[in-house]
């Protein structure tokens, strides 16, 4: 009760109106000195709807501004990721044609031929080049939003960390070759995220993700991939989160070779 | 009727010609137009019950504006200026609210 009253207290205080004190008639009580008093009134008004019209026009001034940069911005970034295509599409056909060079010279003689296979060898190995064959399909997607799981913060989503076990897990049961989403994965890539996307050598990567491998025997393939850690982490993330995925095995199926040139590391 | 037309041509004025904020005067504005447009109900008000009295409108008008603005600068010079803005709108408004109900009261009978 006397916290009500304290309260109640303070709003009459914060709400007791500033003309309480003063008598009716001063109004309608009309003096020589009227319409200088009705100027100024008008004056007061005047000022207060001016400052009001200048805070909107304020206000709106800004939020075009900001939406101006923010367009820019996103001008400016897709201009780059053009660039970035552009140049990844010409580091390839330099790459093809590198490898045709190659084989004009070194065709011809045994030594040629050797190194050759050499070469190819190691650049499969490394992702350097195109690789065509039977292997497996893991597709991963973020759990879809429904009613229930828009309240948690973060309705299962697909993680950078569930892709590295994923891919190891590819790896483990006899991949040869990897691409996600036709980015080839080669010794040196890195799967990690940066904000809300998952980067594949840098890049980011759209969801679905669809992880593609090759290998020498499809079925065999599912059936480690299935056993191993990543299987039963999928199973489980299923289960708990409601992730999607789906594995399955392909007849024929092209990894295009990877954009980034191996770095050289001088010890 | 004169201050009436006042309102009208100030807005008028400002939205149309969009004078410039000098930026250290920009923090203060949103709160200045709140604590104005008490001032301003708040005559509106005592027009209808018969109790304006145009210098307490002026008195009234600019201290509010003065007084809003100083705690609001007190408040940025203490690092709690948002909390105070929050604090001086929430009063003016309840302001506002209670003489636009008294207004109503007197013009709609209800």
């Amino acid at each position: 009760m006397r916290i009500d009253a304290s309260l109640d207290a303070l709003l009459a205080d914060a709400l007791a109106s500033d003309y309480a004190n003063t008598q009716k008639t001063q109004f309608r009580n009309r003096s020589g000195r009227d319409s200088f008093r009705v100027l100024i009134v008008a004056a007061s008004a005047t000022l207060v709807t001016l400052v009001l019209g200048m805070a909107i026009a304020q206000t709106r001034l800004q939020e075009s501004e900001n939406s101006l940069t923010r367009n820019a911005l996103v001008d400016r970034v897709q201009a780059a990721d053009r660039r970035v295509q552009a140049l990844e599409a010409s580091v390839l056909t330099a790459q093809n044609d590198l490898i045709a060079a190659e084989r004009s010279i070194l065709a011809g003689t045994s030594l040629g031929e050797q190194a050759q296979q050499r070469l190819e060898r190691l650049r499969s190995a490394t992702g350097q080049s195109e690789v065509t064959g039977s292997g497996v399909t893991v597709t991963l997607d973020d759990a879809p939003i429904t009613a229930e799981t828009a309240l948690v913060n973060e309705p299962g989503k697909i993680l950078d960390r569930d892709l590295q076990i994923v891919v190891n897990g590819l790896w483990q049961a006899g991949a040869t070759d990897i691409a996600i989403n036709g980015r080839r994965l080669t010794p040196t890539s890195a799967i990690r995220s940066a904000g809300e996307a998952i980067l594949v050598n840098y890049r980011p990567l759209i969801p679905p993700y669809v992880v593609s491998a090759i290998g020498n025997d499809a079925n065999q393939i599912i059936g480690r991939f299935r056993e191993g850690a990543a299987g039963l982490l999928l199973e489980e993330l299923e289960a708990t989160y409601g992730v999607f995925w789906e594995l399955e095995t392909v007849g024929e199926v092209t990894l295009p070779a990877a954009a980034t040139a191996i770095r050289e590391d001088t010890p | 009727m004169i201050p009436a037309i006042g309102l009208l041509v100030g807005i008028v004025f400002g939205l149309l010609f969009q004078p410039t904020v000098p930026i250290w005067l920009q923090p203060y504005l949103p709160i200045a137009v709140v604590a104005a447009l008490d001032a301003v109900f708040g005559a509106f008000r005592s027009v209808l019950d018969g109790l304006f009295n145009d210098r307490i409108f002026v008195i009234s008008f600019l201290s509010n504006v003065l007084v809003a603005a100083m705690i609001v600068f007190l408040g940025d010079q203490l690092g709690v200026g948002s909390q105070m803005s929050t604090g001086v709108v929430v009063v003016l408004t309840m302001r506002i609210f209670a003489n636009v109900a008294a207004i109503r009261r007197h013009l709609l009978k209800a």
